[in-house]
Parts: C-alpha cells; sequence; structure tokens
C-alpha cells in the first residue's frame, strides 16, 4: 500500500491485476472525465435486469456505509495507514455524520440489508456464469474522481501487481471516491470487487484507519456507546437515554439491529451446530415473504407478534413497518399515518375497526309466562329464554349475521367460512363510517310465496316476495385496554320490501308488481340489544389462503 | 426443443427442456438475453444441490403448462397466487424441513414464483398458531433475547394474552 500513498494524476489509464476471481470481468481502466459519468456501457450488471435500478444501489451502499461505520465504532487502534486511506476515512466519517442515528428508519435498514445479501449472493453466481462473461464488455470506462477533489481519496492507479489484498484495498478505496461523487453505481462495483478478493476488507481498511486516526476522529463521527462489551440491558438504557423517541418500539428495534449487526446479521443463531439448512440461510426477504403468507389475507397479526418474541431476528423482521402498512391497508383503505398513532403497528392494533380473527357474541335472556296446563291450574310455568347474535366479520367487507340458541361452541363453526352454513345466517356487507362506527346492511331474501287472494269472488292469485334488510351501525368500543373489544347497538333499523305482482284470471287484469317499502328503527333497549363482546376464535386463521398484499 | 444444461453445485450435469424451466426468470433471462448458442452449453447453478434440482425440475415439469409465461420486464405482471394447493403440490411437498428451506433458497435464487409462493406458505402453516417456544423448537433457533427483552416485547404484544 505503500505505492498508493500519493496521489496520482489524473487521467492516468492503469490496468488492474485481475485476481482469480475477477477474471471473467474483463479489465477495467481509470479516467477522469467528468462526463463519462452518465457512460453505463453494457457490463455484467446488464444481465441482471433489476440491476439498473438507482434505489437498489443506493440501498446496498446504505448497507454498506453504515457496516462500515459501525466497524470504525467499536474498533480499536490499528496499524497502518496513508495519506489516502485518511481522507478515506474523513469521507466515512462525513456520511457517518449525516448519520447520527445510524438507522433513522429501522426497518428500512433490514430491507437494505435483505437486498445486499441476496443480490450479492447473485452477483456472485454470476461472476463464475460463462454467459455472464459474454456479456463483459472487454473496456470499461469509470469515473474515479473529479478534478475538483482536494483530497483525492482514491487513486485511479489499479495496481497491475500487489497482494490480493492491496488489490481488495485499492478498489474499495476506489469505490468510496465513487461513492463520494454520488456514482453509486460505479462504488457497489468497486466495493463488491474488494469483498470478493478480499471478504473482510472493510474490517482490515478500518483497522488500519483507526491506528492514523485515533480516537479522536472516532468521537467525532459519533456519540454513541463503544463499548461493545455492556450488557444489553445498558445498551438499552443508553438507548433510552438518548432517544427522546418514547416510542419502545423503535428503541428496541434499534438496539436489535445493531446486535445483529454485530454478529454479522445473523438473525437467527442455531441451537445446534450442523451442516443442515437452517431457517437463518434464507435471505432475510424471503423470510419477510414467509411472514406475509403468515399473516396472510386474514391479517393474523397475532401469529405475526407471537414470532417477534421468538429472537431478535424475527423481531426485527416482524416489526417491519412495510408488513403492518399493508395490513393497516386491507383494513382502512386510505390510511395515513398521522400524529394519533406512532406507527403502522400501533395504528393497526389500537385504530378502531372491526376484528376479523374472532366473532362478537351476545347473550339475550328474557322470561317468557307459560301457559297453564290444564291439570294443574295452580302451576304456572315461566320460560327462562336464552338466545344469542353472532356478528362474524370477514376481511373481504362481508359480515355474516346469525341469531340463534346455540349456544357459542355449536354456532361458531358455521361461521368460520365465508358462506353461510347456517340457514338462519344473514349476510351482508360492512364498511367502517366515521371514525368509530362500522355501518352494515345484511339482507334476508325470503322464497316467493303464492298465495290466493282470501275474495274468493275474484280469485286473484297474488306472488308475493318479501325482502328484509337490517341497517346496522354498531360503535366501536375498548373494554379495559382491550382494543375493539365491544360493540354497542348505535342504530338498527329493518327494511321490509314487499314485492306484489297480482295475476287475474284474465290476461287483461295483470298488473304492474307494486313494491312496498317499510320501514321501521328499532328500539334499542339495552335488554334486547346488549353490547357484543368479542372472542378470539382459533380456528378462524389456521391456515394461510391468501398472500397478504 | 432446445435443451440446457444445469450443472448443481454438486457438479452434476442435468439436461433439461428449455420449456420446462422457463418458470425461473433467472434462466429465463440468461437464456433471453445471452442466447443459447450451443445445446452443450452449460450453467453451472451454485446454490442448487443435485437432490434439490431434480425437486424444482420436477415441480416445473408438472406445473409448465399452466404457469403464466413470465416476462422479465421491469414492471412484472401480476403474479398468479394459488389459494389452493393441489394434491400433487400437498404430496410434492411433504419433505423434511432441510430440503424444505433447500427448496425456498433454490426457488428464490431462480426467482420461480410458483414454488416459491408454495413453499413460503407451507413455511407460514407451520408457524402459525404455535408459540415462541414451539416455532425456537422446530427452527433450531437460540432465544437470544435477555430477560429484560423478553419482559419489554411481552409487554408491547400484551393484546396477544387476550383470550
Amino acid at each position: 500500500m505503500e505505492d498508493h500513498s500519493s496521489p496520482t494524476s489524473s487521467g492516468m489509464q492503469v490496468q488492474p491485476a485481475p485476481a482469480v476471481k475477477s477474471q471473467r470481468r474483463g479489465r477495467r481502466r481509470g479516467s477522469t472525465t467528468e462526463g463519462a459519468e452518465g457512460e453505463e456501457d453494457a457490463d455484467e450488471d446488464s444481465s441482471s435486469s433489476s440491476d439498473t435500478d438507482t434505489e437498489k444501489s443506493q440501498a446496498q451502499l446504505a448497507s454498506f456505509r453504515a457496516q462500515w461505520e459501525e466497524e470504525l465504532k467499536k474498533l480499536p487502534a490499528g496499524s497502518g495507514v496513508n495519506s489516502n486511506v485518511n481522507s478515506a476515512l474523513n469521507l466515512v466519517t462525513s456520511t457517518a455524520a449525516s448519520l447520527a442515528n445510524p438507522y433513522p428508519n429501522p426497518t428500512s435498514m433490514a430491507d437494505a440489508v435483505s437486498r445486499r445479501t441476496t443480490k450479492e449472493k447473485i452477483k456472485k453466481d454470476q461472476t463464475h456464469h460463462p454467459f455472464a462473461s459474454g456479456a463483459v464488455s472487454g473496456q470499461r470506462q469509470i469515473v474515479p474522481e473529479s478534478p475538483d477533489d482536494q483530497q483525492q481519496p482514491f487513486s485511479v492507479e489499479v495496481p497491475t501487481s500487489g497482494t490480493v489484498e492491496e488489490q481488495a484495498r485499492r478498489w474499495f478505496l476506489q469505490g468510496v471516491g465513487f461513492e463520494r461523487h454520488g456514482d453509486l453505481y460505479d462504488a457497489v462495483r468497486c466495493y463488491r470487487k474488494a469483498v470478493q478478493l478480499v471478504p473482510d476488507i472493510e474490517y482490515r481498511i478500518s483497522q488500519g484507519l483507526m491506528e492514523e486516526s485515533g480516537r479522536s476522529s472516532n468521537n467525532e463521527s459519533d456519540d454513541e456507546d463503544d463499548d461493545d462489551e455492556s450488557s444489553s440491558a445498558s445498551d438499552l438504557a443508553d438507548y433510552d437515554r438518548e432517544n427522546d423517541d418514547k416510542n419502545e418500539n423503535v428503541v428496541l428495534l434499534k438496539l436489535f439491529l445493531k446486535q445483529i449487526e454485530q454478529r454479522e446479521w445473523a438473525f437467527f443463531q442455531k441451537v445446534m451446530e450442523n451442516e443442515k439448512a437452517h431457517i437463518g440461510d434464507l435471505p432475510v426477504e424471503v423470510i419477510s415473504y414467509i411472514l406475509r403468507w403468515v399473516v396472510s389475507s386474514d391479517l393474523d397479526v397475532r401469529s405475526l407478534d407471537i414470532l417477534s418474541s421468538v429472537c431478535k431476528g424475527f423481531y426485527c423482521i416482524a416489526r417491519d413497518e412495510k408488513l403492518w402498512q399493508m395490513a393497516c391497508e386491507r383494513v382502512w383503505s386510505s390510511c395515513v399515518l398521522d400524529s394519533n398513532y406512532s406507527c403502522y403497528r400501533d395504528m393497526f392494533l389500537t385504530r378502531p375497526r372491526a376484528r376479523i380473527d374472532g366473532c362478537y357474541i351476545s347473550k339475550i335472556t328474557y322470561i317468557r309466562p307459560g301457559e297453564h296446563s290444564f291439570q294443574d291450574q295452580s302451576y304456572r310455568p315461566w320460560h327462562f329464554v336464552e338466545y344469542f347474535r353472532y356478528i362474524r366479520f370477514f376481511p373481504d367487507g362481508t359480515v355474516h349475521f346469525l341469531t340463534s340458541s346455540d349456544e357459542p361452541t355449536m354456532a361458531i363453526p358455521g361461521l368460520r367460512e365465508n358462506i353461510a352454513r347456517n340457514q338462519n345466517t344473514l349476510t351482508g356487507t360492512y364498511e367502517m363510517y366515521g371514525s368509530n362506527i362500522i355501518s352494515a346492511v345484511v339482507t334476508s331474501q325470503s322464497q316467493p310465496k303464492i298465495g290466493f287472494n282470501n275474495n274468493k269472488m275474484k280469485r286473484n292469485e297474488t306472488q308475493t316476495q318479501q325482502s328484509t334488510s337490517f341497517h346496522i351501525e354498531l360503535q366501536v368500543c375498548s373494554v379495559k385496554g382491550r382494543h375493539n373489544w365491544m360493540l354497542k347497538w348505535v342504530h338498527h333499523a329493518v327494511f321490509i320490501k314487499k314485492t306484489t305482482i297480482t295475476n287475474g284470471k284474465n290476461a287483461r287484469q295483470q298488473n304492474a308488481p307494486t313494491a312496498t317499502i317499510t320501514s321501521t328503527s328499532l328500539e334499542l333497549s339495552p335488554t334486547k340489544y346488549p353490547p357484543l363482546l368479542f372472542s378470539r376464535v382459533k380456528s378462524f386463521t389456521p391456515k394461510s389462503e391468501c398472500i397478504l398484499e | 426443443m432446445p435443451f440446457v444444461n444445469l450443472e448443481s453445485s454438486d457438479g452434476d450435469l442435468v439436461k433439461v427442456d428449455v420449456d420446462v424451466i422457463k418458470c425461473s426468470v433467472t434462466i429465463n433471462a440468461l437464456i433471453e438475453h445471452l442466447g443459447l448458442e450451443d445445446d452443450n452449453e452449460v450453467v453451472p447453478l451454485q446454490n442448487v444441490g443435485t437432490e434439490t434440482l431434480h425437486k424444482v425440475l420436477a415441480w416445473a415439469k408438472h406445473h409448465k403448462d399452466d404457469l403464466p409465461s413470465v416476462d422479465d420486464d421491469e414492471d412484472d405482471p401480476p403474479r398468479e397466487r394459488r389459494t389452493d394447493i393441489t394434491t400433487w403440490d400437498a404430496n410434492f411437498i411433504k419433505m423434511e424441513q432441510i430440503q424444505l428451506f433447500d427448496l425456498i433458497l433454490a426457488a428464490n435464487y431462480l426467482d420461480i414464483s410458483g414454488l416459491l409462493d408454495l413453499g413460503c406458505k407451507i413455511v407460514a402453516d407451520m408457524i402459525k398458531g404455535k408459540t415462541a417456544d414451539e416455532i425456537r423448537t422446530m427452527f433450531n433457533i437460540v432465544n437470544d433475547l435477555t430477560p429484560q427483552e423478553q419482559e419489554q416485547i411481552r409487554k408491547e404484544n400484551e393484546w396477544c394474552e387476550e383470550k
């Protein structure tokens, strides 16, 4: 790395000495034309169509930066550095400063990492790909620096000789330069090459950096706790102190992400070490995808929260805001995270809605006087009548109403599926109205009745069709901190629509169908309409039917 | 019908009908972008073992007619979401957890959405309705949470304890 210490003049063309792994990639030349910045010639990256996505490369960079920054923080003074490397550190510390809070958006962090891991996996494989090599253009122009760069943290000088580590170091520093110029695309490629040559090049470089810069710059870059050995409890306290954010969710998430990062992004740890495939071998994005299946269209967020208590890795993935946002969007078609809720998870759990992972039940009882029996006039029976109202909401906006004398254990299985099993079940639709009112309309269509007019003289045949629709409004309430646990009756009206078709003896007498609508608003006395209470039904979310989208 | 030779990570060569493997976006893109000049071209699959590769191919063969042709455009077409698992799929996916993860990895690597969905759905069904302890045992995961952290998560997830 001594030959690397002085900045070279711009425009110098040097060829790298390709290492074993990068031989297929063709050669790379350094040049310093600003104009070449936009030049995106076909290279190995073109074989992956999605790779042109700048967003992704930015995400990759973000994770790279965060990782390196973390290394800087925790490393003690190392050995050996030169001015180029030093200036590279300045770059990093400046980026680190912009990331005073290392994870402004913790979930996007996880996202970035997941992208990086899989992307790199694929990349590496393509490096060895015979087809891929065909796509690589033999020569490639890169833009390693701009003239106005005072420090020239990287050099166009790419070694034709030297150890593998030195080559890797240079690739890496070149990447730093690209990143500095905002040329993220090339930066990622340089980083990747460096990592391919020496997987822990970041660590080695930062070790070198530490010696030169000492701990002062380290302190400048951040004021976080440097002590790796501190227990997680004190870490937690530190985070609590540092963060004004009262949301414990976020605090824990940040802490866990930090810890996972420290163990090199191993989200899951094996109980027993063996060669076999482990859930930790799956890329984070795949696990996140699995969680979308867990939540599924049934919005089984309970399973998601149970997963979050399994381990740190699952916690971070299960608290992903994206998942919760998708769940929120399923419930409230338009949902913007406002100041009432700290995060989408908070919104999902506390904002009034109809719960769909169970059933709302109310029991109505009354006493009815019975008939005297013939034998014993003195005995006067009373009937104690007991029946239940069941309301089951489905994620797709349908609702089932059932009034039955069946006990819940008997009635609930019939409400599991979105097909009315019980003929007494009324089906309809529901939607949220206002902030906490569920408005539902259910209809029951009676079979056409054919009757005869009482007036025998006329002998008219009438056909009556009656449809009864219930317009119901329920207020969603919380009970003892349990959200959306109770539904109170607000309004209940019955609309009966009678359509009568009268057929006379003669065809001439046939009348047009007449429809009459009678509406009755029912009195909602507390004894007849007690509030419905929620009870969760496990069997309503047994299997994943459809992915959460 | 053109063929392509796939090389598993174990070094075994498998000759595959291009029509069968077209469900893989990865391989499809390779073929479309680069063209198959001769039938002896070998595509090495570093992440896919021989056993898994055969499973993937068995699935691909069974589903080769019911999958929509896959575009490798950026705006990928709406994916076919199978909500019901066919009997064939149900029998196919009956395998050890290890094989299942390998299969998911391969499906992800080869970008076969139908197979990835099937595998993920099976894993999701394994997770649903289990307690945290059961999940740890099932997946061989260390509980790396300290008692304090566990307590805090328990507080956050308090609603789960509702009956």
